[in-house]
C-alpha cells in the first residue's frame, strides 16, 4: 500500500487515475468522463462486439461564483447541477450494486457540491462492426439548502435520435428520478457531433439553475498525428472531389456552453421565494426586483473564463475551490465549482474545433476577432458542401455549431506573455451583443468573452482532453 | 420548486387531455363538415373557374388560456361565424386567383371601435383591390376596411408553400391581438406534396402557428386604454391559438369553442429497413420574436422557408429557430432504430428500477408502464396514465424555456407532443 492511500482505495480497480496524473491534468473534474469510465468489451446478441462504458452523474445543489457574486464573500450564486464522481474514486457500474444504496452512500460526500457546467461527456460512436454502449447512471442526491423540495431530476440528451422515451428523460411522458434514487440511462450513439444535455424536470427552472452540459459523439475513423481527431466521419460514399476525410480534422478541441443567468430565480430559490418565469430577464419583475444578469461560457463570466486549469486553485484566493462537506475528509486535490476553462490555446497553423452549444433562453451572436471561423457542423449534422466561413456564429437556444479555427502565423511584434512566461498572440472571442458583455452591475468588461492564444509552433504541449489548458 | 406549486395543473386537466386524444370528429365552428381530430384543418373557399373566394370578417371575442384566464382578442373568422384564434387556415391551389372579402366587424361585440382593419399577404407578390369600397392608408399604403365596410383583396397564388396572412394596420397592436392566420398553397403536383418536387411527398401534414400574448396589451385594447409597446411582456405562448396542455385536445373540441385548432402531432414508427413517407410539418411564426423550436426523438429536415424550397441549402437540425414572421416546411419521421421488443433477443439492454424507486410527476403520465414500443405495463395505482396502446410521446417545444410556461406554470406554453404509434398492425386505432 502506498503511503497516503487507504486500504479501501488500494482495493479499487486499475481504472483509477493516479494522483500524479490528476495533478498533471490540473485536477479538472470535467475531464473525468473523457478519461475515466469502464471500457468493457463483450459480445452482443448478434455477435457484434460491444464496448460498454459507464458514467455516473450526481444531481444536487451548490454555490457558483461570478464576478460580484463571490462565494468567499458569502455571496455566491445558489445553483442546481450535475457533477461526476471524483476520478480518484471508483463508482460501481450500472446494475453492479443495488443502485439506491449506491446513491445513499454518495450523499454525504457530494451533496451541495455540484459543478457548472456538468461534466463534458465525450462519447464513442457505434459503427456497423462495433457497438459503443454508453450507460449513464444519474443519482439524485437531493438539495442541501432546500431540503423541503422533493424535486426529481432527469437526463435529457438534447438532439439524440432517441429510440425510447424512458431514456429521453422528459418526466411528463416517461420517468423521473426521485431524491436518493438513481436511474440507468442508456445510449447507443450512431451520429457524431455536438449535442447537449440537461434536466427536463421543471425544465425552465432546472436548466436556468445550471443543470446542463455538453455531450459530443466522436467520429469513428482515426487520424494520423499530430491531429487529435476529426469532428465528422467522411460521408459514405464520399462525394467526388471532396477532401472529406481530412476536412474536419483538428489538433485541439474546446466545448463552449452558452447560458444566461437571471439571478432572481437563483436568489429566490435560496430564500424560499417563487419566481414568475414569464418575468425572465424582465427589467423589473412582478414583485419589484430589478434584473441582474450574467452571460456565461462554460459556467464562468469573463475574466474568469480565461483562467487556466493550472491557475484555478490559486485564483482569487481559492474562490473556485469547493470545501468538503461537514464531517467529510479533505479532498486529496481541490475540487472546483466551475472547473471548465474557456481559454483557447493553440500554436500557429494548428486547427481547433470549437463545439458551441446554447442552453440559454436567448439567441447569441458569437464573434471571433481575428481568424475566420469555418462552420462545419450544425446540430450534430455535418454541413459538408454547405460549410461556410464567418466571423460571427449566430446560435439560438437548443442549437449547436461545430466550428474550425486555424491559428494564424505567430507575430513576434504583437506578443503577450502568459502566466507560465511563454509568448503568445491574443485574439478575442466575444458575444457581439455588446449589452451582454457585463457582469451584473459590476464595472468593466465581462460576460461571454474569452480569448484565443496563439503560440509559436512547438511552444506548448499537445492537448490531452477537451478544454484542457496548458 | 415545491410540489405544492407544481400541482396547480392537476390530473383533472390532463384527464380531459386524454379524452381529447381518443375523441375525434368533433364539430368545428369554422368548417361545414367535421374536421379531422388532429392535423391540418383547411377552410375551403368558394371555388369557381380557377379562382377561389373567401368571405372573412374581423371580429372580437375571448380566448381561454391554459391557466384558466380568458384573454380578449381580435381575430379573423369566416363571415357569419364566431370569433376564432387564430384565423381560418385558407387552403388554395397554386395558380388560383384568390379573392378575400374582409368585413370589419371589430365593433360588433365590445362597443365602439374605430380601428380600420386590413390584410397583407407576405410572399404573395402583387395584391389588388378590384371594386373595393375600402380606403388606402396614406401612411402605410395598406388597403383598409373601415368599421362595417367590406374591403376586397385579390392575388394569384403563384407559388406553393406555407404563408401567413395578417393585418397590416397598426400590426404591433392588431396582429398581437390575434388578427392573423395561415395560408397554404398546394402545388399543382397534388395535395400530398408540399412543393412541385417528388421528394416533398408526405403521409400526413401538420400546421403549427406560433404566437405570444401579453394579457396587459389585450386588456388595454378591451378597455380602450393606451398601451406602451416598449413595456410589453408576454405571459402566454400559443401554438395554433392554444397552450400546453389545452393544445392536445382535438381540432374543434367543444371545450375551446373559439380556438378550433389542436397541435398534437402523430406519426407511426418506421422500420429502418423500409422507411416510408415522412410527415410534413408547417411552421408559421405569427409572433414578434424568434422561437427556437425543437422536437425530441429525431432530427427534422428543413426543406423550405417562406414558401420557397431551400434545395441544396436544405438542412437537418434538432432545433430550428423560426424567425418572427417566417414560415418553414419540415419533414419528420421517427424510426425504430433499435427495434427493442420483449423477447430473448429483443429486450432493451437495461433493467429499469422498480416502481417505488421512480417518480411520475404529479402522478400523471403519458408513459404506458413498459419501455417497449407497443406494450403496456404496470404503473403504481396512484398514477394515472393517458397511454392507450404502448405508444410513445415526445415533446416538441420552444427551447426558449421561459416560453414553455403558462404565466408562471410549467409544462405549458409553446409546447406540444408528437405521438409515435407502434408499427401496424397495432391496437392504437
Amino acid at each position: 500500500m502506498a503511503q497516503g492511500e487507504s486500504p479501501m482505495k488500494s482495493e479499487s480497480s486499475s481504472h483509477r487515475i493516479s494522483r500524479r496524473r490528476l495533478l498533471m491534468l490540473g485536477g479538472q473534474g470535467a475531464l473525468l468522463t473523457a478519461l475515466g469510465g469502464l471500457g468493457l468489451r463483450q459480445l452482443g446478441a448478434q455477435g457484434t462486439p460491444v464496448v460498454r462504458r459507464d458514467v455516473r452523474l450526481l444531481a444536487t445543489d451548490g454555490m457558483m461564483s461570478l464576478p460580484g457574486r463571490r462565494r468567499l464573500e458569502d455571496n455566491g450564486l445558489y445553483s442546481f447541477g450535475f457533477r461526476g464522481v471524483r476520478p480518484d474514486e471508483t463508482s460501481p457500474a450500472v446494475g453492479e450494486l443495488e443502485d439506491a444504496m449506491v446513491t445513499q452512500r454518495l450523499i454525504p460526500k457530494y451533496k451541495f457540491r455540484t459543478q457548472w457546467p456538468a461534466p463534458i461527456l465525450s462519447i464513442a460512436k457505434s459503427i456497423p462492426t462495433r457497438n459503443e454502449d454508453f450507460y449513464l447512471s444519474m443519482s439524485n442526491l437531493g438539495f442541501e439548502i432546500r431540503p423541503d423540495l422533493d424535486d426529481a431530476h432527469t437526463i435529457h440528451w438534447h438532439g439524440f435520435r432517441n429510440p425510447n422515451v424512458v431514456f429521453d428523460g422528459v418526466p411528463e411522458v416517461s420517468i423521473a428520478v426521485p431524491p436518493a434514487r438513481s436511474f440507468p440511462y442508456y445510449y447507443r450513439p450512431r451520429h457524431e457531433g455536438t449535442y447537449m444535455f440537461h434536466c427536463h424536470f421543471e425544465d425552465t427552472e432546472h436548466v436556468q439553475l445550471g443543470m446542463d452540459g455538453i455531450v459530443f459523439v466522436k467520429a469513428a475513423t482515426l487520424v494520423a498525428a499530430p491531429f487529435k481527431g476529426r469532428a465528422y466521419d467522411p460521408p459514405t460514399p464520399t462525394p467526388a472531389g471532396m477532401a472529406a476525410s481530412n476536412a474536419t480534422r483538428f489538433h485541439r478541441q474546446f466545448t463552449l456552453l452558452l447560458n444566461e443567468v437571471d439571478t432572481r430565480p437563483h436568489d429566490g430559490l435560496k430564500n424560499i421565494q417563487e419566481f414568475i418565469w414569464s418575468d425572465y430577464m424582465a427589467p423589473v419583475d412582478t414583485v419589484g426586483f430589478p434584473k441582474v444578469a450574467y452571460f456565461v461560457m462554460n459556467g464562468r463570466s469573463y475574466p474568469d473564463t480565461i483562467v487556466r486549469d493550472q491557475d484555478l486553485a490559486g485564483y482569487l484566493g481559492g474562490e473556485f475551490i469547493m470545501p468538503p462537506n461537514e464531517g467529510q475528509p479533505d479532498d486529496p486535490t481541490p475540487e472546483f465549482s466551475q472547473p471548465v476553462s474557456s481559454l483557447i490555446q493553440m500554436t500557429a497553423g494548428e486547427v481547433a474545433l470549437l463545439r458551441f452549444a446554447n442552453l440559454g433562453y436567448e439567441q447569441q451572436s458569437m464573434q471571433l476577432l481575428g481568424p475566420r471561423m469555418r462552420v462545419i457542423g450544425h446540430d450534430a449534422v455535418f454541413l459538408n458542401g454547405q460549410a461556410y466561413d464567418t466571423n460571427t456564429v449566430y446560435i439560438g437556444p437548443g442549437e449547436s455549431r461545430d466550428v474550425l479555427v486555424t491559428a494564424p502565423a505567430y507575430r513576434p511584434a504583437a506578443q503577450s506573455i502568459d502566466p507560465a512566461g511563454r509568448r503568445y498572440n491574443r485574439y478575442w472571442l466575444r458575444n457581439r451583443n455588446l449589452q451582454r458583455l457585463v457582469n451584473g452591475n459590476e464595472p468593466g468588461l465581462g460576460g461571454q468573452v474569452t480569448q484565443l492564444w496563439v503560440y509559436p509552433a512547438g511552444a506548448i504541449p499537445a492537448q490531452l482532453g477537451p478544454n484542457q489548458t496548458v | 420548486m415545491s410540489a405544492k406549486t407544481r400541482r396547480r395543473i392537476g390530473p383533472g386537466v390532463l384527464l380531459l387531455a386524454l379524452s381529447a386524444l381518443v375523441v375525434a370528429d368533433r364539430p368545428s365552428p369554422t368548417v361545414a363538415q367535421a374536421p379531422p381530430g388532429i392535423g391540418l384543418v383547411c377552410t375551403p373557399g368558394i371555388a369557381a373557374n380557377g379562382s377561389v373566394t373567401f368571405n372573412l370578417q374581423a371580429t372580437s371575442g375571448y380566448a381561454q388560456m391554459a391557466d384558466g384566464n380568458a384573454v380578449f382578442g381580435w381575430g379573423f373568422a369566416t363571415a357569419g361565424a364566431p370569433f376564432q384564434y387564430p384565423g381560418p387556415v385558407l387552403c388554395v391551389t397554386q395558380g388560383q386567383m384568390v379573392t378575400i372579402n374582409l368585413t370589419n366587424n371589430l365593433a360588433d361585440i365590445n362597443g365602439p371601435v374605430t380601428d380600420n382593419v386590413s390584410l397583407v399577404f407576405p410572399g404573395q407578390g402583387v395584391v389588388t383591390n378590384p371594386g373595393s369600397p375600402g380606403v388606402n392608408n396614406l401612411d402605410t399604403l395598406v388597403h383598409e376596411a373601415p368599421p362595417a365596410v367590406t374591403a376586397v383583396y385579390q392575388f394569384t397564388a403563384s407559388q406553393p408553400g406555407t404563408y401567413l396572412y395578417e393585418s397590416g394596420t397598426e400590426p404591433h397592436k392588431q396582429v398581437h391581438m390575434g388578427l392573423f392566420g395561415a395560408l397554404v398553397v398546394r402545388p399543382t403536383m397534388g395535395p400530398s406534396f408540399a412543393y412541385n418536387d417528388a421528394t416533398t411527398q408526405f403521409s400526413a401534414e401538420y400546421l403549427l402557428v406560433l404566437h405570444e400574448i401579453d394579457p396587459d396589451l389585450h386588456r388595454a385594447v378591451e378597455q380602450g386604454l393606451p398601451f406602451d409597446q416598449t413595456a410589453r411582456r408576454d405571459r402566454y405562448w400559443t401554438i395554433n391559438g392554444r397552450s400546453m396542455p389545452d393544445l392536445l385536445f382535438d381540432n374543434g373540441h367543444p371545450l375551446f369553442p373559439d380556438q378550433p385548432y389542436g397541435s398534437l402531432v402523430r406519426v407511426t414508427a418506421q422500420d429502418p429497413a423500409t422507411p416510408g413517407l415522412p410527415i410534413l410539418v408547417r411552421y408559421a411564426n405569427a409572433g414578434s420574436v424568434n422561437h427556437p423550436f425543437h422536437p425530441h426523438g429525431n432530427h427534422l429536415r428543413v426543406i423550405a422557408q417562406d414558401g420557397r424550397l431551400l434545395g441544396a441549402a436544405a438542412v437537418e437540425t434538432f432545433t430550428k429557430t423560426v424567425a418572427a414572421g417566417q414560415t418553414n416546411d419540415l419533414l419528420f419521421r421517427w424510426t425504430n432504430v433499435e427495434g427493442w421488443t420483449p423477447g430473448p433477443n429483443g429486450f432493451m439492454p437495461v433493467t429499469l428500477p422498480g416502481l417505488l424507486d421512480l417518480a411520475f410527476k404529479d402522478d400523471v403520465t403519458f408513459y404506458g408502464g413498459d419501455p417497449h414500443l407497443g406494450f403496456l405495463g404496470e404503473l403504481s395505482p396512484t398514477v394515472t396514465t393517458f397511454n392507450e396502446c404502448g405508444e410513445f410521446y415526445f415533446p416538441w417545444h420552444s427551447h426558449a424555456l421561459q416560453t414553455v410556461q403558462n404565466f408562471d406554470e410549467g409544462f405549458g406554453g409553446m409546447h406540444t407532443l408528437v405521438r409515435v404509434d407502434p408499427p401496424q398492425p397495432n391496437t392504437c386505432f
